[in-house]
């Protein structure tokens, strides 16, 4: 298509076609005065070739030639595909209507009467060029409409009331899928669901009655059974005494799909696609809003406690795949539960309803403790974690603030110890409160240097001398307060500052191993707690060997002590790490064991040098050495497997007595002393004031 | 008897002069040489008993003179072609005689008024 509308007058071609000479040449400067470029011929033929090769903008044509004559020529050129649009001016005599008439049915756009008005001439051809211009600025218009109308996928139809014949204008078929301009209204409605169709009845029939206008979305199920979401729009239009009603259909599908999918990403977790808080919200505020008062809706939240230390180690995507397979557990065991949101990173959050008492909600809590003491298999790996359970109770506790408040619950339960739920109490808010006060106190108490490690002296049952400490975190405030390790431990934990407290305790232990040896106090072997947050960080290595290249001790005079719980949380990843301590020429120990639901092929499997017997063990041992017999037996098991053996909790004489005789290696307890100050401990060996007997 | 006429149209003149400014001479000159060659060929086609060729090349002459404000020649031209056309059986030899004269005039016209050298 020839783009006028852009071209500047100079630009402009136009082709001038007469046989005489004279009025061509006249014709030809006149134009070229008014700044167009023109090309001339003589004859038709030739015009037409010329139109081809050089597509002029207007063509001024005369109607008597000889050969093709001007009518011939016209038609001719609107042959040409191109040229349905080229404006073509004819000059004619003054008093020849006819061969006007012959003009303009042969295609011409204007003429100009002989003898010419030269004036007019020049103005002739500019509003020849205009009006092509703005034809072409309607066309492209048009055609964006039809764009737009493609793009948004809109269609146009009119519904006759009488004949109930709906007509479908352009595409719009195309849009439905269907192959008929016009359709039965009833046929078109056996497209959609029932429903839908008497929706759109009844909109048709109040429009008719009442003149409003309406719009509605509906299904359409098109001939290749693609069910489309459409939009309808229709009003009352009267036309010539008939009633018709004229209206737009659009294609929504792909909005509505794109609304769903906003909708799915506003209330889901991206990583598991588990629903999330603010869908249990909305779950809760639906309960709500229902809520007949015979009920009770319990509100559920429920951290995996050890989550996030096996997620330390094994990553993101684990604590997402273990959530989504704990999740799945919960619901195919506990039909009460009907979708379980993550409300964070590990812990979830669902709703009890239809609650007859409170014990039921505590029977349910207790059979989902008790679902995960099994552990859970991921990539043939097995886990095991426990769970804290916190809940609020609806219409029992204060309904606006029903999730947050069972996170509180949450939060305390697991601050105490984990594997049990907590109901939801005031008191909680303050001891919430304290908790972050406390944590930041932590924070302070770290830069302030107010954690100090405190030695246990270990006693070699063989030799009576002290062979080893273990190291204990003691915290004493600015102001002298001494914090017990209970009130701050499991805040650090939960904070993740247990990290940096882990490796200021070790630093202290190193040192101070370091420097007994350097006075001349002898090899005296260090152990170190690490904590379940330290035993899955990935630096815990080389944290360890700054601790060694920084302090100049002698790897074999470290211990890394872990609970039994922390191996059996992950035991692939406790043989690894234990194993990498071990290459260091670390030494390895397994704290409290015999508390936990480790056994003896795990401990096996485990490459540990040292076990240590709990105290629990040990402490109810009577005189006459009753009550002994799980220490026997743990000692035995443990030179079975030639393990270094150290007794926790000796008290008493007869502790040590019967230890000695079993040939447990070492022992620490009150018997002998408690945790000591650095300067304390010196003073303790220095004196042997623990050669009781 | 076509003397009545008025050898040029000054008012069509004045306005080519005004758009065409000097381009106009190039117009008359032409006039002068291809008017010329079909005023011979007019009288030749005449001679020859050529009615269709007379009717064709007096258009021409008419058409273009009209154009460019040649009064006289188009309205004897015009004679010739409308009573060739509507079978009025016209004196063509004498108008064609007219016409040739008419041409001589309007040469000393155009060089009256400078459009001529």
């Amino acid at each position: 298509m020839i783009q006028l509308d852009k071209k500047h007058i100079n630009n402009t071609r136009i082709l001038v076609v007469d046989d005489d000479q004279l009025t061509r040449m006249t014709i030809k400067k006149i134009l070229q005065k008014a700044g167009y470029q023109v090309t001339d011929t003589d004859r038709g033929d030739k015009a037409i070739s010329l139109c081809i090769n050089e597509l002029p903008d207007l063509v001024l044509l005369d109607l008597m030639m000889p050969g093709i004559d001007g009518y011939d020529t016209c038609k001719a050129l609107r042959q040409v595909a191109d040229y349905n649009q080229l404006p073509i001016i004819i000059l004619t005599g003054l008093d020849d209507i006819e061969s006007i008439d012959k003009a303009f049915e042969s295609g011409s756009t204007d003429f100009v009467t002989k003898p010419i008005n030269w004036s007019l001439l020049t103005q002739r051809v500019r509003y020849a060029l205009r009006t092509k211009e703005l034809f072409h600025e309607l066309i492209k218009s048009q055609q964006k409409l039809t764009r737009a109308q493609n793009l948004v996928r809109i269609g146009y139809w009119e519904l006759d009331c009488e004949t109930n014949i709906i007509s479908l204008f352009d595409k719009t078929k195309y849009l439905l899928g269907l192959t008929s301009d016009a359709y039965p209204m009833n046929e078109l409605l056996s497209h959609m669901s029932d429903i839908d169709a008497d929706r759109i009845r009844h909109c048709i029939q109040t429009t008719i009655e009442t003149g409003t206008p309406y719009t509605i979305d509906h299904s359409f199920i098109n001939h290749d059974g693609v069910a489309l979401i459409i939009n309808q729009q229709g009003e009352l239009s009267d036309q010539h005494d008939r009633k018709l009603i004229t209206g737009t259909i659009q294609d929504i599908t792909e909005r509505k799909q794109a609304e769903e999918l906003i909708y799915f990403h506003r209330y889901h977790d991206p990583a598991t696609s588990l629903p999330n808080k603010e869908f249990l919200q909305l779950q809760l505020d639906d309960l709500i809003r229902q809520d007949q008062g015979e009920f009770l809706t319990a509100v559920i939240s429920l951290s995996f406690d050890k989550l996030r230390s096996i997620g330390g180690t094994i990553g993101e995507d684990f604590i997402n795949q273990f959530l989504r397979q704990s999740c799945e557990r919960l619901l195919r065991r506990i039909p009460e539960i009907r979708s379980i949101s993550r409300i964070s990173t590990t812990t979830c959050g669902f709703l009890l309803s239809n609650m007859h008492t409170i014990e039921q909600i505590e029977l349910i809590c207790n059979l989902i403790i008790n679902y995960f003491i099994e552990p859970l298999s991921i990539n043939n790996h097995e886990y095991h974690t426990t769970l804290s359970i916190g809940i609020t109770v609806y219409p029992i506790d204060d309904s606006t603030s029903l999730i947050q408040n069972a996170i509180i619950a949450q939060k305390v339960c697991f601050s105490q110890g984990g594997s049990r739920f907590l109901f939801y109490s005031f008191d909680m808010e303050l001891d919430t409160k304290k908790q972050i006060s406390l944590e930041s106190a932590i924070r302070r108490g770290l830069e302030n240097n107010e954690f100090h490690a405190y030695f246990q002296p270990q006693i070699n049952t063989s030799n009576e001398q002290v062979t080893g400490m273990e190291a204990l975190t003691r915290w004493i405030t600015s102001d002298g307060e001494i914090i017990p390790p209970d009130k701050f431990i499991p805040i650090a934990e939960e904070t993740g500052l247990i990290i940096e407290l882990g490796i200021e305790i070790m630093k202290q232990s190193c040192h101070f191993a370091k420097q007994l040896q350097d006075s001349g106090h002898g090899t005296i072997r260090v152990g170190v707690n690490l904590s379940s947050l330290q035993f899955s960080d990935k630096n815990l290595l080389t944290t360890i060997d700054n601790m060694l290249a920084d302090s100049g001790l002698d790897p074999s005079q470290l211990e890394i002590e872990i609970t039994e719980s922390i191996a059996m949380t992950d035991i692939s990843h406790a043989i690894n790490t234990l194993k990498n301590i071990r290459s260091m020429g670390i030494k390895t120990s397994m704290d409290d064991f015999g508390t936990g639901y480790s056994s003896l092929s795990y401990l096996q499997k485990l490459p540990l040098d040292t076990l240590k017997v709990d105290q629990s063990f040990i402490r109810p041992i009577g005189e006459n050495y009753e009550n002994s017999e799980i220490a026997r037996a743990i000692i035995a098991m443990g030179k079975s497997l030639n393990m270094h053996l150290i007794a926790e909790g000796v008290e008493e004489a007869h502790h040590y007595k019967l230890l000695k005789k079993l040939h447990c290696n070492e022992v620490q307890g009150y018997y002998f002393s408690k945790p000591l100050a650095q300067n304390e401990f010196i003073r303790f060996i220095e004196k042997k004031s623990y050669l009781k007997h | 008897m076509n003397d009545k006429y008025n050898i040029l149209n000054l008012s069509t003149i004045n306005e080519l002069k005004e758009i065409l400014e000097d381009d106009i001479f190039a117009i008359y000159d032409e006039f002068q040489t291809s008017t010329k060659k079909m005023l011979q060929d007019l009288k030749k086609a005449h001679e020859a008993g050529d009615s269709n060729a007379v009717l064709h090349l007096s258009h021409t002459i008419k058409g273009s003179c009209s154009n460019i404000g040649l009064q006289r020649i188009f309205e004897i031209t015009r004679q010739i072609e409308n009573g060739l056309r509507e079978n009025t059986n016209p004196d063509i030899a004498r108008l064609i005689q007219e016409t040739e004269s008419a041409y001589t005039a309007t040469l000393a016209a155009l060089k009256a008024e400078g459009l001529l050298p």
